[in-house]
C-alpha cells in the first residue's frame, strides 16, 4: 500500500521580534500566511486543511483555533488544532497528507509572549496542583535541576553551556536573531547564576514570532523546483506527567524512538546523512542533550563542541539559526522558527548563515521549555530527496 | 487509502460533580476500552491521541500532561488536539489518520472533560472564547447566541416549541436505557415548556448538562483488527470544516460547515443519498434545536430534520433514528467526551452490542459534533 511523499512548498513568517505590539495577532497571522503563499506560489482556495498549534492560556483566549481560517484563509476548510509545539501540528499535517486525505495544507502557529503579563504563572500551571506548584513559584528551576542532572552524568562544565550560547548568539547576529551578539563563552562565564547551573543567558529569553507553513503531496510537489521534502516527521512520548516523578532527569529518551522512526523512514543513519541540525534549545544545556541523544554518546556531544565541530562551516552546524538562545523563545511557534530556518538552508536562501552544500537537515522541537518530551522532522532535497 | 477500523470502546459514567479527577476518569475510560477487546495490554498499543477542550476547565496550562500516565502513555507517541465542542470526533478525525497514514498500527484515542471544578458553573470560562475586543467586553455567554439561533432557525422554517421540545423528550427516554447516562428521564413536551426560560426561547429542559466524563476508542489498522476483532467498525469518511470567526456575519439558520464538512466525509466514503443509505444518526444535541439543525447539515436539506421528528422518524424504532444513545441532552455533555462518546456508540450500534437501545439492521452510521464559536463540524462514517 502505497503512501503519499510531502513536500514543504513555501514557508511565510513575521521573523522573531522582542515585540510585535504593532501588529494584532491575527493581522500578524494574515501576514505570514500572504508571505507563505507567495513562496509556494499557490492560491488560499486550493489549500485543503489548516493545522495550526496554540495553547489557550498563551492565547489567552480558549479554543483558539476559531481566530485563525480567517487570517490564513481556509475559512470552511478541514481544520484541526494542535495543543503543542508547531512541529507537532506539522506532525498532524504529515500523517494527513500521507494518508491521502489531502494534497495541499498549511501549517500556523503564532506567539506573543509580550503581551503575557505573567508567563511563569502560566507555565507553572502545567505542573501537578498539588505536589509541584506550590513548591515552585518558578517553573524554570525544574531547567536547572535537568542540566545539573546532565552535566553529572555527561561531564559538561558550565563553560560548556556558555560555549553553547555564545555560539548559538554568535550565529544569531549574522542572522539578524533578536538576541544576537558578538560574545565569546568566557564573557558569558561573567553572567549570574539564574538557575543554578544555567547562567542568565543561557536561558533563552522571549520573542514574539508568526510562521505559515505550506505543505503538499508530490502532486504538487513535482510543481516546484524549491521544494523541500518532508521526509518523516514524529513525535516521541514523555517519560514524566504532570508531577514529574518518573522523569528521566538530565536525558532526553524521546529522541531516541524518534530518530529510530527517522532512520526507518530514510533508510540510514539520519545523524550520518544530515548537514545541519535545527533545534529548539531553552537553555544551553538542552542543545547538548539533544546531540548527545542523537550521536547516543554524550562524550562525543561535547568533544565536537569543544572542538568546534558544531559552529557553522564546521562538520555538523547546530542551530545555524542561532537557536532559541539567539532567536528568542517564541513558546509553541519554537518548532517554527527552527523549522523554517532549516528549509531557508536547504534551498539555499539563508544568507550570512548558510550552511554550504546543505541538503538534508534535522529539526527538532521540544514540546515546552520543561518538558521531557519532542518532535523530530527531516528534511531533504536535490540529490539527498 | 488504508483502512481503519474501531475495534474497542470504553466510557465513564457522566455526572456532574463526578467524584473522580480527571486522571482517574481516563484511566477507568482507557481500562474499559481495552477490556472491551479482550483485556489487551497497553503495551500493544502505538500511541495515544487525546482531546480536552478549554485548558480552564481543569485549571491547567496544556492539560496533555493529565493524560499521559492516566492513559498509559509513557513512552509513547501522545498529542492533543481540540476544536471547541466539535473535539471529540475530530478527535476521531485526527486518529483516523494517525492510522492511515501507515505510522501507527493501533492507537488510542481518548477525550475527557472535567466541567465541575469552575464552580458554580463552566458559564464564565465559556466567556473566553469569545472575541477579546468588540464581543468579550458585552459579557456574552453561549445561551445567549443560541437563543438567537434557535429563533433564526425557528423563524426560518415556521417551527414551534412544542416541536422542538420532541427532541428533549426522545433523547432523554432513549438515555434511559444507557448504562452511563445522567439524565435519562421521562418527560413530556409540557415539562420542556414549564422548565425555566432560560433565554427565549431557550428552556432548561432544551439544554444539555454541564458533566464530568471520558471515553476512549481504540483503532487499528485493517491488519490488527482482524487480529483483534471480529466486529470491527469501519471508519470510512471523515471531515472537519470550520467557518469564520464572524459569526454574527453568518446566515445562523443552516449549518453550511457541517453540511460542507459531511459532503466530504460521504464522499471519502461513497455515500450518495445519506438519507437512504445512512441506518443511524448521532448528530451533535446540547441543545434541542441543534440536533435538528446539524440533522439539517448531515442530510444537506434546510427544515428536513424537523418534518422527520413531526413523522417519529427520528425514534430509535423509526426510519431514520437519531441520538439512539440519548445523545448529550439525556447521556450528559462533557464537552470533548461527549463527541468520543458518539463515535463510541456508533461502533457499539454497528457492533450490535448496543443492547437495549440496539437499532436494528444497523450497517452504517454517522457521528457529528460541533463548537468553536458556533463555526466547526466534525463529521465521521462508520460501517459495519
Amino acid at each position: 500500500m502505497g503512501f503519499n511523499k510531502v513536500y514543504v512548498l513555501g514557508v511565510g513568517e513575521l521573523p522573531p521580534s522582542t515585540s510585535m505590539r504593532e501588529l494584532d495577532f491575527r493581522e500578524a497571522t494574515f501576514e505570514a500566511a500572504v508571505r507563505a503563499y507567495a513562496d509556494a506560489g499557490v492560491e488560499p482556495d486550493e489549500v485543503e486543511g489548516l493545522f495550526s498549534a496554540e495553547q489557550d492560556f498563551v492565547e489567552g483566549i480558549s479554543i483558539a483555533d476559531e481566530y485563525t481560517p480567517d487570517q490564513v484563509g481556509t475559512r470552511l476548510k478541514f481544520n484541526m488544532l494542535v495543543a503543542g509545539d508547531f512541529l507537532e501540528a506539522l506532525f498532524h499535517a504529515y500523517m494527513a497528507l500521507r494518508s491521502g486525505m489531502m494534497e495541499l495544507a498549511v501549517v500556523e502557529s503564532h506567539a506573543r509572549p509580550s503581551e503575557i503579563e505573567n508567563y511563569n504563572d502560566v507555565l507553572r500551571s502545567s505542573l501537578d496542583p498539588h505536589c509541584l506548584r506550590p513548591l515552585l513559584s518558578d517553573p524554570y528551576v525544574l531547567l536547572g535541576l535537568d542540566a545539573r542532572a546532565f552535566l553529572r552524568s555527561s561531564g559538561c562544565t558550565t563553560h560548556d553551556l556558555s560555549s553553547v550560547a555564545a555560539k548559538n548568539s554568535r550565529n544569531a547576529a549574522l542572522s539578524g536573531g533578536p538576541y544576537g551578539e558578538e560574545v565569546t563563552a568566557e564573557q558569558l562565564e561573567e553572567d549570574p547564576f539564574l538557575y543554578e547551573p544555567l547562567r542568565r543567558r543561557h536561558v533563552a529569553r522571549f520573542s514574539d514570532y508568526v510562521a505559515v507553513v505550506v505543505l503538499g503531496t508530490e502532486k504538487w510537489g513535482r510543481r516546484s523546483d524549491r521544494a523541500v521534502e518532508l521526509a518523516m516527521v514524529w513525535s516521541s512520548g514523555t517519560t514524566s506527567a504532570a508531577h514529574q516523578w518518573m522523569r528521566s532527569w538530565g536525558k532526553m529518551e524521546w529522541v531516541g524512538a524518534a530518530l529510530d522512526r527517522v532512520r526507518s523512514a530514510i533508510g540510514t543513519n539520519p545523524i550520518r546523512a544530515v548537514d545541519l541540525i535545527e533545534f529548539t534549545e531553552f537553555s544551553a544545556h538542552q542543545e547538548l542533550q539533544f546531540l548527545s541523544a542523537m550521536l547516543g554518546s554524550d562524550g562525543e556531544a561535547v568533544r565536537m563542541l569543544r572542538a568546534g565541530e558544531l559552529d557553522p562551516g564546521s562538520t555538523l552546524p547546530l542551530n545555524p539559526s542561532g537557536g532559541c538562545i539567539g532567536n528568542g523563545n517564541s513558546l509553541n511557534s519554537s518548532g517554527a522558527r527552527a523549522f523554517v530556518g532549516a528549509v531557508r538552508q536547504l534551498r539555499g536562501e539563508a544568507g550570512r548563515v548558510q550552511v554550504r552544500g546543505a541538503r538534508a537537515a534535522i529539526v527538532g522541537s521540544l514540546h515546552s521549555e520543561i518538558s521531557d518530551s519532542g518532535t523530530l522532522a527531516f528534511l531533504r532535497t536535490g540529490d539527498a530527496a | 487509502m488504508r483502512r481503519v477500523a474501531i475495534v474497542g470502546a470504553g466510557m465513564t459514567d457522566f455526572r456532574s460533580m463526578l467524584p473522580h479527577s480527571s486522571p482517574e476518569m481516563i484511566r477507568e475510560a482507557v481500562k474499559r476500552c481495552l477490556d472491551d477487546v479482550g483485556s489487551l495490554s497497553i503495551r500493544y498499543v502505538d500511541g495515544v491521541l487525546c482531546a480536552s477542550a478549554p485548558d480552564a476547565f481543569d485549571g491547567y496550562h496544556d492539560k496533555v500532561s493529565i493524560a499521559n500516565e492516566a492513559a498509559g502513555a509513557i513512552g509513547k507517541p501522545i498529542t492533543r488536539v481540540f476544536v471547541g465542542g466539535g473535539s471529540g470526533v475530530a478527535a476521531a478525525v485526527a486518529g483516523w489518520y494517525h492510522v492511515a497514514s501507515g505510522l501507527f498500527d493501533t492507537l488510542l484515542v481518548v477525550a475527557w472533560e472535567k466541567m465541575s471544578p469552575p464552580y458554580p458553573h463552566a458559564q464564565k470560562l465559556f466567556q473566553t472564547i469569545f472575541e477579546p475586543v468588540i464581543e468579550q467586553p458585552l459579557g456574552p455567554n453561549l445561551i445567549w447566541i443560541f437563543a438567537l439561533e434557535m429563533r433564526r432557525y425557528m423563524e426560518a422554517h415556521n417551527l414551534t416549541k412544542e416541536l422542538i421540545a420532541e427532541v428533549a423528550v426522545k433523547n432523554k427516554a432513549n438515555a434511559l436505557d444507557h448504562p452511563h447516562a445522567q439524565l435519562g428521564a421521562r418527560i413530556t413536551v409540557q415539562d420542556v415548556l414549564n422548565s425555566e426560560v432560560m433565554v427565549w426561547p431557550v428552556n432548561r429542559l432544551d439544554i444539555s448538562p454541564t458533566s464530568d466524563g471520558a471515553v476512549a476508542i481504540l483503532l487499528a489498522s485493517e491488519q490488527e483488527a482482524r487480529k483483534l476483532t471480529d466486529t470491527p467498525v469501519w471508519i470510512d469518511g471523515v471531515a472537519t470544516c470550520l467557518d469564520s470567526q464572524y459569526w454574527t456575519n453568518r446566515d445562523l439558520a443552516f449549518p453550511y460547515y457541517v453540511y460542507l464538512a459531511a459532503q466530504r466525509a460521504y464522499r471519502m466514503a461513497g455515500i450518495v443519498n445519506p438519507l437512504k443509505e445512512v441506518d443511524v444518526w448521532e448528530p451533535y444535541d446540547p441543545f434541542t434545536y441543534k440536533e435538528l439543525h446539524h440533522l439539517d447539515g448531515l442530510l444537506g436539506r434546510p427544515g428536513l430534520a424537523p418534518k422527520l421528528l413531526k413523522e417519529g422518524q427520528l425514534h430509535r424504532d423509526g426510519d431514520h433514528p437519531a441520538s439512539p444513545s440519548g445523545g448529550l441532552l439525556g447521556v450528559g455533555n462533557p464537552i470533548a467526551a461527549a463527541g468520543l462518546m458518539k463515535v463510541a456508540e456508533l461502533y457499539w450500534q454497528l457492533s450490535g452490542r448496543a443492547g437495549k437501545r440496539q437499532v436494528p439492521n444497523a450497517y452504517v452510521g454517522v457521528a457529528q459534533a460541533w463548537g468553536d464559536l458556533m463555526q466547526v463540524g466534525t463529521v465521521v462514517v462508520c460501517r459495519r
